[in-house]
């Protein structure tokens, strides 16, 4: 097996017994800032050359006002409400499931989650608000049950109910997509002949 | 003022009142044609297809209604009331498989007629909606999926599958299988006292099912399970915050098990052969008609449990919650 050791510049192959034995400073081999300074030097100035107008400037804030209500409209009429579909921002909070669920299914949620953003919006509109309005019942039953077993680590019962409340989670995830087929179904007439 | 003033200010005035008009004009206009396209015109259309008498119907609607009933003909027979220029009535019949659907929803005036769209403008299907009745041989096999449509079905003896997002589903149910499920919708079913295996799971509706018998396993979140069955084989009710309410009679060697979190559970069983209880709450109480005392798990910390037999214990009775109540009695 061969000893790993350390290599500092102008070792000369004494060994070190004391920190107090390395040098203070050690300068790099090579000096790179001075042709960095130099190339930043001259990207500005370029910049600075080709943005001078105050027309351009102009331009550009007008673009970027054009640009963005064009995407609050596309937004606004793809979507509707977008704050009506979002998931609500305190949902997720329970992301470090507890160990008796497992870190990889804690893993499986936060990316069921994710999806189910784009699936609520085959939702209708009431049906939309339901479902996040019981996503928040699940989360809180879960940290209801969190904190309980933070007080009572060996309860099997709690433990139980984390995990069946965790199933109950990915069952309305799993229902509002399997909605989402429904809709088109629905919709198209795909049956399932 | 001098007299070319006058004129000019003259012509003004003539031009803005003429511009006003025109403005005014333009506006009814775009209402009237808004108004026109809401108010679309309803027509009835009728189909009739030979089908299997055991076959699979299966129908498609977005929104309006689907009334199903079974009759004893070999034909399946479809009323649609249309509203909405775009929809259609398609029926169609092969091997064994009849389907029932309406095309043309999303496909607006305004030819943006993207989901996206669709929902923006009215949740869903906007002005656009069928209401379907449909009569089907009474053995068949029913395949229904709607998004806002309520539904409903009622004499048909095959196994049933219905399913809508929004829409309430009512059915009458025989002795074969029953899967219900909705998102928002409620479920009210009705047995007919028979041995079935009923399935049926809301995110956020009610489910009521009256005179069941056999197997039922029901979820809900937020919504509340009701139930009768006489006799009850093997029953799993389970709500998050949603109450349950369970009434009837145990089979022989019927299992029982209501979970919620914090949903109030009452079961209401009696049981010719006695049933063994297992009964636990973390915080919520424990109540009997038979005069036991939970027990407490610990005595500093939360937690009641009950357990016991009742008669010759054939039956098994399983509830917990988290802080919910729970009621057990046996008569």
């Amino acid at each position: 097996m061969s000893e790993h050791r350390p290599h500092f510049p102008g070792e000369t192959g004494r060994r070190v017994r004391s920190l107090r034995e390395l040098p203070q400073q050690m300068p790099p081999r090579r000096d790179l800032w001075p042709q960095i300074e130099t190339r930043l030097g001259a990207r500005g100035r370029g910049a600075r050359v080709r943005w001078a107008g105050w027309q351009v400037r102009l331009a550009a804030a007008v673009g970027l006002l054009a640009l963005g209500a064009a995407l609050t409209a596309g937004v606004w009429i793809t979507h509707g409400s977008v704050a009506d579909d979002r998931l609500p921002p305190d949902l997720g909070v329970v992301s470090e499931i507890s160990p008796q669920i497992g870190p990889v299914d804690a893993r499986a949620r936060a990316a069921l989650l994710r999806s189910l953003g784009e699936r609520l919006q085959s939702l209708p509109p009431s049906s939309r608000q339901k479902v996040l309005a019981d996503l928040k019942v699940i989360e809180q039953s879960m940290q209801d049950i969190q904190a309980a077993l933070g007080r009572d680590p060996g309860n099997a019962l709690l433990r139980e109910m984390l995990l069946e409340t965790y199933q109950d989670e990915q069952h309305l995830i799993a229902t509002v997509q399997e909605a989402g087929v429904w809709t088109q179904e629905a919709g198209s007439g795909k049956g399932s002949i | 003022m001098d007299t070319g003033s006058r004129q000019r200010q003259g012509i003004d005035l003539t031009m803005r009142a003429q511009a006003r008009r025109a403005s005014l004009t333009l506006a009814a206009a775009l209402l009237g044609a808004f108004a026109a396209a809401g108010a679309a015109e309803e027509r009835t259309v009728q189909r009739q297809v030979a089908a299997d008498p055991r076959g699979e119907v299966i129908i498609n609607n977005v929104g309006g209604s689907i009334d199903v009933s079974g009759w004893d003909q070999p034909q399946v027979s479809v009323s649609a009331d249309l509203q909405g220029e775009d929809l259609e009535l398609e029926v169609s019949s092969e091997d064994g498989h009849t389907r029932v659907r309406i095309t043309g929803y999303g496909n607006g005036r305004f030819g943006l007629g993207g989901l996206g769209l669709f929902n923006f403008l009215g949740g869903g299907s906007g002005n656009q909606e069928a209401r379907l009745t449909v009569r089907v041989p009474r053995m068949s096999q029913l395949d229904v999926t709607a998004v806002s449509a309520a539904v409903h079905s009622a004499g048909v003896l095959g196994a049933q599958r219905l399913q809508s997002v929004s829409g309430d589903i009512r059915a009458e149910l025989a002795s074969a299988d029953a899967d219900v499920r909705t998102v928002s919708g409620d479920i009210n079913l009705r047995g007919n006292g028979q041995g079935a295996h009923v399935t049926a799971s809301s995110v956020s509706g009610d489910v009521t099912l009256g005179n069941g018998a056999g197997d039922l396993q029901a979820t809900s979140i937020s919504g509340t399970l009701q139930a009768a069955l006489a006799p009850a084989a093997t029953v799993r009710l389970r709500t998050t915050s949603g109450d349950i309410d369970l009434r009837g009679t145990l089979g022989r060697g019927a299992e029982l098990r209501g979970d919620s979190i914090s949903g109030r559970i009452s079961f209401q069983t009696r049981a010719p052969d006695g049933f063994a209880y297992d009964l636990s709450s973390f915080s919520g109480s424990i109540d009997d008609c038979f005069g036991q005392s939970p027990v407490h798990d610990s005595q500093y910390g939360p937690g009641v449990h009950m357990t016991g037999t009742l008669g010759s214990g054939d039956g098994n009775v399983h509830i917990k919650t988290l802080s919910g109540e729970i009621s057990l009695c046996d008569r």
